[in-house]
Protein backbone atom coordinates (compact mmCIF):
# COMPACT_ATOMS: atom_id res chain seq x y z
CA UNK A 1 0.00 0.00 0.00
CA UNK A 2 2.83 2.17 1.33
CA UNK A 3 4.63 2.23 -2.73
CA UNK A 4 0.71 2.98 -4.30
CA UNK A 5 0.23 5.40 -1.96
CA UNK A 6 3.20 6.80 -3.14
CA UNK A 7 2.20 6.93 -6.48
CA UNK A 8 -0.90 7.80 -6.16
CA UNK A 9 0.18 11.26 -3.98
CA UNK A 10 2.59 12.06 -6.97
CA UNK A 11 -0.14 12.07 -9.57
CA UNK A 12 -2.18 14.28 -7.36
CA UNK A 13 0.75 16.62 -6.26
CA UNK A 14 -0.21 15.43 -2.40
CA UNK A 15 2.07 14.99 0.44
CA UNK A 16 3.54 11.55 0.09
CA UNK A 17 3.49 8.46 2.43
CA UNK A 18 6.21 8.62 5.27
CA UNK A 19 9.11 6.91 4.39
CA UNK A 20 9.82 3.32 5.11
CA UNK A 21 11.31 2.00 8.60
CA UNK A 22 12.79 -1.02 9.22
CA UNK A 23 11.99 -4.03 7.51
CA UNK A 24 8.79 -1.78 5.23
CA UNK A 25 12.06 -0.94 2.93
CA UNK A 26 12.71 -4.89 1.95
CA UNK A 27 8.89 -4.54 1.37
CA UNK A 28 9.45 -1.77 -0.56
CA UNK A 29 12.57 -2.27 -2.63
CA UNK A 30 12.50 -5.96 -3.01
CA UNK A 31 9.17 -7.28 -2.66
CA UNK A 32 6.92 -4.45 -4.59
CA UNK A 33 9.15 -4.50 -7.79
CA UNK A 34 9.26 -8.18 -7.95
CA UNK A 35 4.84 -8.18 -7.10
CA UNK A 36 4.91 -6.05 -9.90
CA UNK A 37 6.93 -8.00 -12.67
CA UNK A 38 4.30 -10.57 -12.85
CA UNK A 39 1.45 -9.67 -15.05
CA UNK A 40 -2.00 -9.27 -13.22
CA UNK A 41 -3.96 -12.54 -14.31
CA UNK A 42 -0.47 -14.50 -13.62
CA UNK A 43 -0.73 -13.50 -9.43
CA UNK A 44 -4.84 -13.16 -10.19
CA UNK A 45 -4.42 -17.18 -10.85
CA UNK A 46 -2.03 -17.56 -7.88
CA UNK A 47 -4.57 -15.63 -5.74
CA UNK A 48 -7.52 -17.69 -6.55
CA UNK A 49 -5.48 -21.00 -5.67
CA UNK A 50 -5.19 -20.02 -2.18
CA UNK A 51 -7.80 -21.77 0.17
CA UNK A 52 -10.94 -19.40 0.52
CA UNK A 53 -15.07 -18.55 -0.33
CA UNK A 54 -14.75 -18.45 -3.85
CA UNK A 55 -13.39 -21.70 -4.26
CA UNK A 56 -16.36 -22.94 -3.62
CA UNK A 57 -20.08 -22.93 -5.20
CA UNK A 58 -20.62 -19.30 -6.45
CA UNK A 59 -22.25 -17.83 -9.54
CA UNK A 60 -20.07 -16.54 -12.11
CA UNK A 61 -18.43 -13.57 -11.62
CA UNK A 62 -16.70 -10.97 -14.22
CA UNK A 63 -12.76 -10.70 -13.83
CA UNK A 64 -10.65 -8.54 -14.97
CA UNK B 1 -45.43 -36.47 13.72
CA UNK B 2 -41.90 -35.44 13.75
CA UNK B 3 -40.11 -32.97 16.57
CA UNK B 4 -39.44 -29.68 15.08
CA UNK B 5 -35.73 -28.99 13.83
CA UNK B 6 -33.70 -26.91 16.14
CA UNK B 7 -32.31 -24.51 14.85
CA UNK B 8 -29.27 -22.72 17.35
CA UNK B 9 -27.60 -19.17 16.03
CA UNK B 10 -24.66 -17.90 17.75
CA UNK B 11 -24.47 -14.12 17.71
CA UNK B 12 -27.04 -11.47 17.85
CA UNK B 13 -25.95 -8.84 15.56
CA UNK B 14 -27.35 -8.13 12.20
CA UNK B 15 -26.49 -11.49 10.73
CA UNK B 16 -27.36 -13.66 13.78
CA UNK B 17 -30.83 -11.45 13.99
CA UNK B 18 -31.52 -11.72 10.09
CA UNK B 19 -30.84 -15.13 10.34
CA UNK B 20 -33.10 -16.14 13.09
CA UNK B 21 -36.13 -14.03 11.61
CA UNK B 22 -35.59 -15.78 7.80
CA UNK B 23 -35.15 -19.39 9.40
CA UNK B 24 -38.98 -18.45 11.19
CA UNK B 25 -40.42 -17.56 8.20
CA UNK B 26 -39.31 -20.32 6.52
CA UNK B 27 -40.15 -23.04 9.05
CA UNK B 28 -42.95 -21.40 11.61
CA UNK B 29 -42.60 -24.74 13.78
CA UNK B 30 -38.71 -24.50 14.08
CA UNK B 31 -37.37 -24.16 17.40
CA UNK B 32 -34.82 -21.26 17.01
CA UNK B 33 -32.76 -20.14 19.67
CA UNK B 34 -30.29 -17.10 19.33
CA UNK B 35 -26.98 -16.89 21.95
CA UNK B 36 -25.02 -13.67 22.31
CA UNK B 37 -22.97 -12.99 24.80
CA UNK B 38 -24.59 -9.06 25.17
CA UNK B 39 -27.83 -7.20 26.82
CA UNK B 40 -29.31 -6.54 23.30
CA UNK B 41 -29.43 -7.79 20.20
CA UNK B 42 -31.11 -6.27 16.98
CA UNK B 43 -29.43 -2.67 17.17
CA UNK B 44 -27.90 -0.36 14.62
CA UNK B 45 -24.30 -0.07 15.65
CA UNK B 46 -23.07 1.81 12.88
CA UNK B 47 -25.74 4.65 14.43
CA UNK B 48 -23.67 4.77 17.54
CA UNK B 49 -21.02 7.65 16.52
CA UNK B 50 -23.97 9.79 15.36
CA UNK B 51 -25.58 9.48 18.33
CA UNK B 52 -22.05 10.85 19.85
CA UNK B 53 -22.37 13.51 17.49
CA UNK B 54 -25.80 14.56 18.54
CA UNK B 55 -27.24 14.15 15.11
CA UNK B 56 -29.43 10.90 16.98
CA UNK B 57 -31.01 12.49 20.36
CA UNK B 58 -31.01 8.74 21.74
CA UNK B 59 -30.03 5.48 21.73
CA UNK B 60 -33.13 4.14 22.00
CA UNK B 61 -33.95 4.46 18.35
CA UNK B 62 -31.23 2.40 17.49
CA UNK B 63 -33.19 -0.61 18.30
CA UNK B 64 -34.77 -2.00 15.79
CA UNK B 65 -37.66 -4.10 17.94
CA UNK B 66 -38.13 -5.02 21.38
CA UNK B 67 -37.07 -8.00 23.35
CA UNK B 68 -40.97 -8.77 23.33
CA UNK B 69 -41.06 -8.74 20.03
CA UNK B 70 -38.33 -11.13 19.10
CA UNK B 71 -40.41 -13.67 21.97
CA UNK B 72 -43.66 -12.92 20.17
CA UNK B 73 -42.32 -14.02 17.13
CA UNK B 74 -41.12 -17.09 18.31
CA UNK B 75 -37.53 -16.61 18.38
CA UNK B 76 -35.88 -17.92 22.09
CA UNK B 77 -33.31 -15.42 22.36
CA UNK B 78 -30.70 -16.35 25.68
CA UNK B 79 -29.11 -12.84 26.73
CA UNK B 80 -25.55 -12.49 28.36
CA UNK B 81 -25.41 -16.11 27.66
CA UNK B 82 -21.74 -17.13 25.99
CA UNK B 83 -21.26 -19.74 23.86
CA UNK B 84 -18.05 -21.53 24.65
CA UNK B 85 -17.90 -24.17 21.73
CA UNK B 86 -19.27 -26.47 19.53
CA UNK B 87 -18.93 -30.03 18.56
CA UNK B 88 -19.96 -30.59 14.83
CA UNK B 89 -20.25 -34.28 15.51
CA UNK B 90 -22.23 -34.72 17.93
CA UNK B 91 -24.15 -31.78 17.23
CA UNK B 92 -24.06 -30.22 20.38
CA UNK B 93 -23.32 -26.49 21.64
CA UNK B 94 -21.53 -25.79 24.74
CA UNK B 95 -23.31 -23.10 26.93
CA UNK B 96 -22.48 -22.23 30.14
CA UNK B 97 -22.55 -25.12 32.23
CA UNK B 98 -25.15 -27.00 29.65
CA UNK B 99 -25.02 -28.37 26.18
CA UNK B 100 -27.23 -27.33 23.59
CA UNK B 101 -28.38 -30.09 21.16
CA UNK B 102 -28.93 -28.44 17.31
CA UNK B 103 -30.05 -30.43 14.75
CA UNK B 104 -28.91 -26.64 11.93
CA UNK B 105 -26.33 -24.60 13.48
CA UNK B 106 -25.96 -20.68 12.36
CA UNK B 107 -22.39 -19.10 13.55
CA UNK B 108 -22.58 -15.62 13.35
CA UNK B 109 -19.84 -14.67 15.66
CA UNK B 110 -19.07 -10.84 14.32
CA UNK B 111 -15.86 -9.46 14.63
CA UNK B 112 -12.94 -8.32 17.12
CA UNK B 113 -11.20 -4.75 16.62
CA UNK B 114 -7.60 -5.87 15.50
CA UNK B 115 -4.86 -5.48 18.91
CA UNK B 116 -3.48 -2.25 18.78
CA UNK B 117 -0.02 -3.73 19.41
CA UNK B 118 0.97 -1.74 21.69
CA UNK B 119 2.07 -0.74 25.51
CA UNK B 120 -0.76 0.60 27.83
CA UNK B 121 -3.63 -1.35 25.44
CA UNK B 122 -5.23 -2.02 29.25
CA UNK B 123 -5.47 1.21 30.29
CA UNK B 124 -8.75 3.00 31.28
CA UNK B 125 -10.35 5.34 28.23
CA UNK B 126 -9.67 3.40 25.59
CA UNK B 127 -12.99 2.99 24.19
CA UNK B 128 -14.04 0.52 21.08
CA UNK B 129 -17.00 1.06 19.50
CA UNK B 130 -18.81 -1.90 18.91
CA UNK B 131 -21.45 -2.41 22.31
CA UNK B 132 -24.62 -0.39 22.70
CA UNK B 133 -24.86 -0.90 26.40
CA UNK B 134 -21.24 0.43 26.52
CA UNK B 135 -21.55 3.25 24.02
CA UNK B 136 -24.31 4.35 26.41
CA UNK B 137 -22.00 4.70 29.32
CA UNK B 138 -18.97 6.25 26.74
CA UNK B 139 -21.45 8.67 26.16
CA UNK B 140 -21.71 10.56 29.22
CA UNK B 141 -17.68 10.18 29.36
CA UNK B 142 -17.42 12.29 26.43
CA UNK B 143 -19.39 15.32 28.61
CA UNK B 144 -16.26 15.48 30.16
CA UNK B 145 -13.65 14.97 27.38
CA UNK B 146 -11.81 18.15 26.24
CA UNK B 147 -9.45 16.07 23.83
CA UNK B 148 -9.47 12.63 22.87
CA UNK B 149 -7.75 10.61 20.19
CA UNK B 150 -8.77 8.78 17.23
CA UNK B 151 -6.89 5.96 16.26
CA UNK B 152 -6.31 4.84 12.66
CA UNK B 153 -9.00 6.29 9.66
CA UNK B 154 -10.59 3.48 9.11
CA UNK B 155 -14.40 3.95 7.91
CA UNK B 156 -15.42 4.14 11.87
CA UNK B 157 -12.62 6.79 12.42
CA UNK B 158 -13.72 9.26 9.96
CA UNK B 159 -17.46 8.80 11.80
CA UNK B 160 -15.78 9.04 15.23
CA UNK B 161 -13.68 12.41 14.09
CA UNK B 162 -16.80 13.76 12.42
CA UNK B 163 -18.68 12.89 15.83
CA UNK B 164 -16.40 14.52 18.16
CA UNK B 165 -15.83 17.69 16.60
CA UNK B 166 -19.80 17.88 16.47
CA UNK B 167 -19.25 17.47 20.04
CA UNK B 168 -16.53 20.06 20.57
CA UNK B 169 -13.83 18.14 21.63
CA UNK B 170 -10.29 18.92 20.29
CA UNK B 171 -9.90 15.77 18.26
CA UNK B 172 -6.26 14.59 16.76
CA UNK B 173 -6.76 11.77 14.24
CA UNK B 174 -3.23 9.37 13.51
CA UNK B 175 -3.04 7.28 11.05
CA UNK B 176 0.11 5.40 8.79
CA UNK B 177 -1.48 6.08 5.76
CA UNK B 178 -1.02 9.36 3.32
CA UNK B 179 -4.57 10.58 3.96
CA UNK B 180 -7.87 9.45 5.69
CA UNK B 181 -8.96 5.76 4.62
CA UNK B 182 -6.13 5.11 2.02
CA UNK B 183 -6.94 1.88 2.05
CA UNK B 184 -10.35 2.47 0.29
CA UNK B 185 -9.55 5.40 -1.23
CA UNK B 186 -8.03 8.38 -3.08
CA UNK B 187 -6.74 11.74 -2.09
CA UNK B 188 -8.20 13.76 -4.65
CA UNK B 189 -11.63 12.14 -2.92
CA UNK B 190 -10.71 12.66 0.72
CA UNK B 191 -9.15 15.96 0.32
CA UNK B 192 -12.55 18.05 0.81
CA UNK B 193 -13.22 15.93 4.21
CA UNK B 194 -9.78 16.41 5.67
CA UNK B 195 -10.26 20.23 5.12
CA UNK B 196 -13.24 20.00 6.63
CA UNK B 197 -12.18 18.60 9.59
CA UNK B 198 -9.36 21.19 9.99
CA UNK B 199 -11.98 24.18 9.81
CA UNK B 200 -13.76 22.21 12.41
CA UNK B 201 -10.48 22.17 14.70
CA UNK B 202 -9.37 18.52 14.47
CA UNK B 203 -5.63 17.82 14.27
CA UNK B 204 -4.53 15.12 11.73
CA UNK B 205 -1.70 13.18 12.01
CA UNK B 206 -1.51 11.12 8.80
CA UNK B 207 2.09 8.98 8.35
CA UNK B 208 2.01 8.92 11.84
CA UNK B 209 2.09 5.29 13.81
CA UNK B 210 0.54 4.12 17.59
CA UNK B 211 3.51 3.18 19.55
CA UNK B 212 1.68 3.13 22.93
CA UNK B 213 -0.70 4.65 25.09
CA UNK B 214 0.86 6.26 28.25
CA UNK B 215 -1.07 7.20 31.91
CA UNK B 216 -1.22 5.78 35.10
CA UNK B 217 -4.58 4.09 35.32
CA UNK B 218 -6.34 5.78 32.86
CA UNK B 219 -4.78 7.04 30.12
CA UNK B 220 -3.11 10.79 29.63
CA UNK B 221 -1.50 11.19 26.40
CA UNK B 222 -1.16 8.47 22.71
CA UNK B 223 2.52 7.72 21.77
CA UNK B 224 3.50 8.15 18.03
CA UNK B 225 6.54 8.28 15.76
CA UNK B 226 6.42 11.83 15.72
CA UNK B 227 5.29 12.72 19.93
CA UNK B 228 3.08 12.35 22.37
CA UNK B 229 -0.37 13.77 22.24
CA UNK B 230 -2.24 14.45 25.34
CA UNK B 231 -5.69 13.11 25.92
CA UNK B 232 -8.34 12.25 28.13
CA UNK B 233 -9.67 9.29 25.46
CA UNK B 234 -8.45 7.08 22.76
CA UNK B 235 -11.36 5.28 20.69
CA UNK B 236 -9.54 2.81 18.91
CA UNK B 237 -10.65 2.12 15.20
CA UNK B 238 -8.97 -0.39 14.08
CA UNK B 239 -9.28 -3.07 11.52
CA UNK B 240 -12.33 -5.55 12.02
CA UNK B 241 -11.10 -8.78 11.97
CA UNK B 242 -13.81 -12.43 11.58
CA UNK B 243 -13.58 -13.63 14.79
CA UNK B 244 -13.73 -17.39 13.99
CA UNK B 245 -12.11 -18.33 17.46
CA UNK B 246 -15.41 -21.23 18.16
CA UNK B 247 -15.62 -22.28 13.89
CA UNK B 248 -11.35 -22.78 13.96
CA UNK B 249 -11.38 -24.59 17.40
CA UNK B 250 -14.70 -26.73 15.63
CA UNK B 251 -11.96 -27.79 12.78
CA UNK B 252 -14.40 -25.20 10.92
CA UNK B 253 -12.14 -23.89 7.45
CA UNK B 254 -11.16 -20.41 7.44
CA UNK B 255 -9.68 -18.95 4.15
CA UNK B 256 -6.84 -16.51 2.96
CA UNK B 257 -9.29 -13.44 4.02
CA UNK B 258 -9.66 -15.02 7.81
CA UNK B 259 -12.77 -15.45 7.78
CA UNK B 260 -14.89 -18.83 7.67
CA UNK B 261 -15.63 -20.34 4.36
CA UNK B 262 -19.11 -20.16 3.12
CA UNK B 263 -20.77 -21.07 -0.18
CA UNK B 264 -23.20 -19.13 -2.17
CA UNK B 265 -25.53 -20.76 0.78
CA UNK B 266 -23.55 -19.59 3.31
CA UNK B 267 -22.95 -23.35 4.10
CA UNK B 268 -19.57 -24.06 5.75
CA UNK B 269 -16.92 -26.82 5.33
CA UNK B 270 -19.09 -28.80 8.46
CA UNK B 271 -22.11 -30.48 8.06
CA UNK B 272 -25.54 -28.71 8.65
CA UNK B 273 -23.37 -25.69 9.72
CA UNK B 274 -23.72 -22.44 8.43
CA UNK B 275 -22.30 -19.00 8.36
CA UNK B 276 -23.09 -15.13 8.02
CA UNK B 277 -21.38 -11.34 8.96
CA UNK B 278 -18.27 -10.45 9.73
CA UNK B 279 -17.07 -13.59 10.76
CA UNK B 280 -17.48 -14.91 7.19
CA UNK B 281 -15.05 -14.18 3.54
CA UNK B 282 -17.32 -13.90 0.54
CA UNK B 283 -15.59 -13.56 -2.53
CA UNK B 284 -15.11 -10.12 -4.66
CA UNK B 285 -17.49 -10.10 -7.76
CA UNK B 286 -14.15 -8.47 -9.88
CA UNK B 287 -11.20 -10.13 -8.64
CA UNK B 288 -12.80 -13.53 -7.16
CA UNK B 289 -10.62 -12.99 -4.14
CA UNK B 290 -12.20 -13.23 -0.88
CA UNK B 291 -12.96 -10.34 1.52
CA UNK B 292 -13.86 -10.03 4.88
CA UNK B 293 -15.48 -7.51 7.43
CA UNK B 294 -18.05 -5.50 5.06
CA UNK B 295 -20.82 -3.80 6.51
CA UNK B 296 -24.50 -3.97 8.20
CA UNK B 297 -26.52 -4.95 5.09
CA UNK B 298 -23.92 -7.29 3.79
CA UNK B 299 -24.52 -9.25 7.26
CA UNK B 300 -28.12 -8.83 7.52
CA UNK B 301 -28.49 -9.84 3.97
CA UNK B 302 -26.15 -12.86 4.66
CA UNK B 303 -28.11 -13.90 7.62
CA UNK B 304 -31.59 -14.01 5.83
CA UNK B 305 -29.32 -16.42 3.04
CA UNK B 306 -27.94 -18.56 5.80
CA UNK B 307 -31.05 -18.79 8.02
CA UNK B 308 -33.63 -19.61 5.15
CA UNK B 309 -31.30 -22.08 3.77
CA UNK B 310 -30.55 -23.44 7.28
CA UNK B 311 -34.39 -23.80 8.22
CA UNK B 312 -34.76 -26.04 4.37
CA UNK B 313 -35.29 -23.34 2.07
CA UNK B 314 -33.69 -21.81 -0.85
CA UNK B 315 -31.39 -18.94 -1.29
CA UNK B 316 -28.40 -17.77 -2.79
CA UNK B 317 -25.91 -14.72 -2.35
CA UNK B 318 -23.90 -13.09 -4.78
CA UNK B 319 -20.55 -11.90 -4.57
CA UNK B 320 -20.09 -8.68 -3.66
CA UNK B 321 -19.06 -5.04 -5.29
CA UNK B 322 -18.68 -3.42 -2.15
CA UNK B 323 -20.73 -0.31 -2.35
CA UNK B 324 -19.98 1.99 0.52
CA UNK B 325 -20.69 5.36 1.51
CA UNK B 326 -20.57 7.95 4.44
CA UNK B 327 -21.12 11.51 6.07
CA UNK B 328 -17.77 12.70 6.89
CA UNK B 329 -16.62 16.12 7.94
CA UNK B 330 -19.02 18.34 6.04
CA UNK B 331 -19.26 16.11 3.25
CA UNK B 332 -20.55 12.50 1.72
CA UNK B 333 -17.86 10.25 0.44
CA UNK B 334 -18.45 7.02 -1.36
CA UNK B 335 -18.09 4.12 -3.79
CA UNK B 336 -17.50 0.77 -5.29
CA UNK B 337 -15.15 -1.72 -5.75
CA UNK B 338 -11.62 0.06 -6.52
CA UNK B 339 -9.97 2.91 -5.82
CA UNK B 340 -7.16 3.67 -7.77
CA UNK B 341 -4.74 3.76 -4.82
CA UNK B 342 -6.23 -0.29 -4.10
CA UNK B 343 -6.15 -0.86 -7.61
CA UNK B 344 -2.31 0.06 -8.26
CA UNK B 345 -1.67 -1.31 -4.82
CA UNK B 346 -2.85 -4.75 -6.06
CA UNK B 347 -1.54 -4.13 -9.50
CA UNK B 348 -4.66 -5.05 -11.55
CA UNK B 349 -4.48 -2.77 -14.63
CA UNK B 350 -6.81 -0.25 -14.99
CA UNK B 351 -7.82 3.27 -16.75
CA UNK B 352 -9.17 6.05 -15.43
CA UNK B 353 -12.03 9.11 -15.94
CA UNK B 354 -12.62 11.49 -13.47
CA UNK B 355 -15.41 14.73 -14.03
CA UNK B 356 -16.96 17.14 -11.60
CA UNK B 357 -20.82 17.58 -11.95
CA UNK B 358 -23.18 19.44 -10.45
CA UNK B 359 -26.02 17.29 -7.98
CA UNK B 360 -29.03 19.90 -9.26
CA UNK B 361 -29.98 22.36 -11.93
CA UNK B 362 -26.89 24.67 -12.22
CA UNK B 363 -29.70 27.52 -10.97
CA UNK B 364 -31.13 25.58 -8.45
CA UNK B 365 -30.64 26.47 -4.87
CA UNK B 366 -28.64 24.09 -2.93
CA UNK B 367 -26.70 22.90 -5.99
CA UNK B 368 -23.45 21.36 -5.19
CA UNK B 369 -20.23 19.96 -7.05
CA UNK B 370 -20.16 15.85 -7.24
CA UNK B 371 -17.14 14.54 -7.99
CA UNK B 372 -16.69 11.12 -9.85
CA UNK B 373 -14.16 8.98 -10.45
CA UNK B 374 -14.51 5.88 -12.55
CA UNK B 375 -12.10 2.92 -13.01
CA UNK B 376 -12.12 0.41 -15.85
CA UNK B 377 -10.49 -2.82 -17.12
CA UNK B 378 -8.15 -1.00 -20.09
CA UNK B 379 -9.29 -3.53 -23.21
CA UNK B 380 -13.29 -4.77 -22.17
CA UNK B 381 -13.93 -1.54 -20.46
CA UNK B 382 -16.11 -2.76 -18.16
CA UNK B 383 -16.37 -0.70 -14.96
CA UNK B 384 -14.19 -2.45 -12.01
CA UNK B 385 -13.99 0.60 -9.23
CA UNK B 386 -15.73 4.20 -8.52
CA UNK B 387 -15.33 6.85 -6.03
CA UNK B 388 -17.03 10.16 -5.12
CA UNK B 389 -17.40 12.82 -3.34
CA UNK B 390 -20.08 15.40 -2.80
CA UNK B 391 -22.43 17.12 -0.29
CA UNK B 392 -25.80 14.61 -1.64
CA UNK B 393 -26.70 11.58 -4.26
CA UNK B 394 -23.27 10.03 -3.41
CA UNK B 395 -25.41 6.61 -1.72
CA UNK B 396 -27.86 6.40 -4.33
CA UNK B 397 -24.45 7.01 -7.16
CA UNK B 398 -22.86 4.32 -5.24
CA UNK B 399 -25.49 1.65 -5.42
CA UNK B 400 -26.43 2.00 -9.02
CA UNK B 401 -22.59 1.83 -9.95
CA UNK B 402 -22.50 -1.72 -7.60
CA UNK B 403 -24.60 -2.81 -10.33
CA UNK B 404 -23.17 -1.78 -13.16
CA UNK B 405 -20.10 -3.47 -11.98
CA UNK B 406 -21.65 -6.69 -10.78
CA UNK B 407 -23.08 -6.82 -14.44
CA UNK B 408 -20.33 -5.56 -16.33
CA UNK B 409 -21.26 -2.60 -17.26
CA UNK B 410 -18.61 -0.61 -19.56
CA UNK B 411 -17.57 3.19 -19.81
CA UNK B 412 -19.37 3.25 -23.10
CA UNK B 413 -22.48 2.30 -21.93
CA UNK B 414 -22.39 4.99 -19.14
CA UNK B 415 -20.91 7.51 -21.33
CA UNK B 416 -24.30 7.51 -23.00
CA UNK B 417 -26.80 6.61 -20.29
CA UNK B 418 -29.78 8.06 -19.61
CA UNK B 419 -30.16 10.04 -16.42
CA UNK B 420 -33.21 11.80 -14.49
CA UNK B 421 -33.27 15.99 -15.67
CA UNK B 422 -35.27 17.59 -12.73
CA UNK B 423 -33.81 20.65 -11.55
CA UNK B 424 -34.04 20.24 -7.67
CA UNK B 425 -32.92 16.54 -7.69
CA UNK B 426 -30.91 16.18 -10.89
CA UNK B 427 -28.80 18.01 -13.61
CA UNK B 428 -28.66 17.76 -16.97
CA UNK B 429 -25.60 15.96 -16.93
CA UNK B 430 -25.43 13.38 -14.72
CA UNK B 431 -21.30 13.31 -13.08
CA UNK B 432 -21.30 9.31 -13.87
CA UNK B 433 -21.64 10.28 -17.25
CA UNK B 434 -19.35 12.51 -17.62
CA UNK B 435 -16.72 10.58 -15.85
CA UNK B 436 -17.36 8.05 -18.37
CA UNK B 437 -16.99 10.74 -21.57
CA UNK B 438 -13.74 11.98 -20.14
CA UNK B 439 -12.65 8.81 -19.58
CA UNK B 440 -13.10 7.82 -23.35
CA UNK B 441 -11.52 11.42 -24.79
CA UNK B 442 -8.78 10.36 -22.99
CA UNK B 443 -8.22 7.35 -24.71
CA UNK B 444 -8.99 9.26 -27.82
CA UNK B 445 -12.21 6.94 -28.26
Amino acid sequence: MIAAQEKIAAKYGVTPPRRPRGREIFWLRVYVPAYRAVPWPVRSAIMRRLPGSHRMTWTRTQRP
Amino acid sequence: MNAAQRIVVIGGGAAGIGAAGAAKAVDASADIRVYTEFEDVGYSPCGIPYVHGKEIPDFERLFLATKEAYAGQGIDIHYETRAAGFDTGRKVVSVEDEEIGYDKLIVATGFDYASPGVPGADLGGLYYVKNIRRAMEWDKVLDGVRSAVVVEASPLGLEMVTALCHRGIQTHLIDPGAWALSMATDPDIVAPVQDSWREKGAELHFGTTLTGFLGDGSIRAVATSDGEIACDLAVVCTKKQANTALARAAGVRTGSADGIIVDERMHTSAADVWAAGDCIEVPHSVTNIPVQGLSGSHAYAQGKVAGTNAAGGQRTYQPVSVPWGMVAGDWMIGGVSFSETLATALGIPHVVGVAEGISRARYYPGVEKVRVKLLAEPKSLRLIGAQMVGREGIKERADFLAMAVRTGITINQLATMENVYSPPIGALNEPIALAAQNLLSGLGS
